[in-house]
């Protein structure tokens, strides 16, 4: 909660210091009459502390303003560009965890080994790589020398393979690294040298004792990858002309429509919370200590 | 290692004059510990910094002069490219090479001053934290959280979009980015010395709290500092390249390497190098600072690993 407030309150403090929004609003040689009418209007000529509480007041409500293009309701807006991140971000998410865990694992298991060292380099390249280069080499080999898949666009699911895959890779990489560190510091631990003199096959002691408590530190992380994965999705947007929220803001921002911005900062704020809490929890239900403290 | 190896030669001769003599060779045997890629990385790094300050000299043609009767032509070992222009051109005919070279100023200059900025900012707050403890370790550790725990990168589109494109935004924007991970490693490191005997001792005589931060934690920060800005620096110039690949960042028509790769998207099909030749730059570039900044950590200090 506090993030939100305090992300919005920032926000809000730029937008006002920069001078009048009515001046950008209006022609340069507007009649005063003109100007004093907008402002009154848009409620601009209180005192900063009113407009701030009215702001929020409206926020709470759901009224986020009216976008200065379209004139629509601003959250309108972005509600309806909230769902093609959320669908991209969501099966880039599913893509990185079940190919992260698996090239973790596997890398762990088999370390020292050519196929682990050339995996991990892999991972370290991709994870130095900006996201929006990974997606215009993939456009590059996947679209444009094979013609498999479309370019950029949406509609069809084909239309999300691309983009999925471009944000989904970096966080493989950093997840796929993780794990692998996190495997090997517990397959060390003398639980699971217990668990082998007990005679237990390999793939139990690997999978009873050794994930699950490898599982902690790769959830703490998780969120901060959740988050960057987010981020991620808001530039792979513009790569392919995804019509998600990040989309929206960028060219809200090109044509100065405030009102959209703010409202994609408050709505990204907000799904940013509601993610590390969702891991916070998870973290309590994995690890019992944590719920006695 | 260098410091292990010259105290035990002191140790044992206790002589200067062969100390000094020494010394060299130390420092060669330490460099041959150094893996290979970190060699490499660090070439690279020193390169570009080279080509950073160098450009003009090292640029062929002007970065920002179109030569319109050259558009879209290849890098030179393509059918149609020439030696003239040896990355080839894009659509309004710069030449692609000029500008990659230019390119590597605002990556640098805005990943280093921002590294600054964000090292004073953290430090400030991580000693304040540490020191103090108690009600200003809670604020200021707080604020830490909020701003990791918010999209800042959409904050920042939003900040930019009312204050317009400029260096001095970006870079100030870039530098507020890195303060929480520096406050919360000097915090860490600060709570950790300040009971320490050397600390308690100085306090014991009646040194004030001045002379201990200036005297014996800042001191003891500097490793610290070195691989946290190394680190970071990966971060600060993707954001570069990120806010310059939406067309947010370094004001055109001065060259980023993120604004390249933007303007030829449109010109996969055509002429895919008006992309990739800066994507490749940026690329090698991220590769080697993080590869640098991952081996320094681990040399250094590897506990901090987790953070």
């Amino acid at each position: 909660m506090l993030t939100v407030w305090l992300v919005v309150t920032a926000v809000f403090v730029v937008l006002r210091s920069t001078g009048d929004p009515v001046r950008l609003l209006l022609p340069e040689d507007a009649p005063l009459e003109q100007v004093e009418a907008l402002r009154r209007e848009l409620g601009l000529d209180r005192p900063i502390p009113v407009q701030y509480l009215r702001f929020w007041s409206r926020a709470i409500s759901g009224d986020l303003g009216e976008s200065l293009r379209f004139h629509q309701p601003a959250s309108e807006l972005v509600l309806a560009r909230l769902w093609p991140t959320a669908q991209l971000g969501l099966v880039a998410f599913l893509l990185s965890a079940v190919s992260g865990l698996t090239l973790g694992v596997v890398t762990a298991l088999s370390r020292g080994t050519a196929f682990d060292r050339v995996i991990m380099a892999a991972m370290s390249l991709l994870q130095a790589s900006p996201s929006f280069f990974i997606g215009i080499v993939l456009i590059l080999f996947v679209s444009v020398r094979l013609g498999w898949l479309p370019s950029s666009g949406s509609g069809s699911p084909r239309h999300l393979i691309l983009p999925a895959v471009t944000v989904a890779l970096i966080t493989m990489a950093s997840l796929a690294r993780l794990v692998r560190s996190a495997l090997l510091e517990v397959l060390r631990a003398d639980y699971v040298r217990t668990a082998r003199a007990k005679g237990l096959a390999e793939h139990a002691v690997v999978v009873r004792h050794a994930l699950r408590n490898a599982s902690l530190p790769v959830v703490t992380v998780l969120g901060l990858e959740l988050a960057a994965l987010l981020t991620g999705t808001v530039v792979v947007e513009t790569v392919f002309a995804w019509p998600g929220i990040g989309r929206l803001a960028v060219e809200a921002v090109a044509v100065r429509d405030y009102p959209v911005v703010q409202a994609v900062v408050l709505v990204v704020t907000i799904v940013f919370v509601v993610i590390n809490f969702a891991v916070d929890v998870s973290y309590i239900l994995l690890d019992p200590r944590v719920r006695h403290v | 290692m260098s410091e292990i190896s010259t105290l035990q030669g002191q140790a044992t001769i206790g002589s200067v004059q062969w100390e000094r003599q020494r010394a060299p060779r130390a420092w060669r045997r330490w460099l041959r510990g150094v893996p290979f890629h970190i060699l490499a990385s660090a070439a690279v790094v020193f390169l570009l910094g080279v080509v950073a300050v160098a450009a003009p000299w090292v640029a062929p043609h002007d970065p920002i002069e179109p030569n319109l009767l050259a558009r879209n032509r290849p890098p030179f070992w393509m059918e149609g490219g020439s030696l003239d222009h040896l990355l080839g051109t894009d659509q309004v005919g710069y030449d692609l090479l000029s500008r990659t070279l230019y390119g590597s100023r605002p990556a640098l200059l805005i990943g280093l001053c921002a590294a600054v900025i964000g090292l004073v900012l953290g430090t400030a707050a991580g000693v304040l934290a540490g020191y103090y403890r108690g009600l200003v370790d809670n604020a200021i550790m707080m604020l830490a959280d909020a701003q990791l725990s918010s999209p800042f990168l959409v904050v920042a589109i939003a900040v930019i979009a009312v204050l317009g494109q400029s260096i001095v935004v970006l870079l100030v924007l870039a530098g507020i980015s890195a303060w929480p991970a520096f406050a919360r490693a000097v915090r860490a490191q600060v709570v950790a010395l300040r009971d320490r005997e050397f600390v308690v001792a100085s306090r014991a005589l009646g040194a004030r709290d001045w002379w201990l931060l200036t005297r014996h934690l800042l001191p003891n920060l500097l490793w610290l500092a070195i691989v946290m800005v190394t680190i970071q620096l990966r971060g600060l110039i993707l954001f570069e390249s990120f806010l310059s690949f939406l067309g947010l960042g370094v004001p055109p028509p001065q060259p980023s390497w993120g604004s390249m790769i933007a303007a030829g998207r449109q010109y996969l099909v055509t002429s895919w190098w008006i992309s990739v030749v800066p994507g490749v730059a940026l690329v090698l570039t991220v590769v080697s600072v993080s590869l640098i900044g991952d081996w320094l950590r681990d040399v250094l200090d590897p506990t901090l690993r987790h953070r």
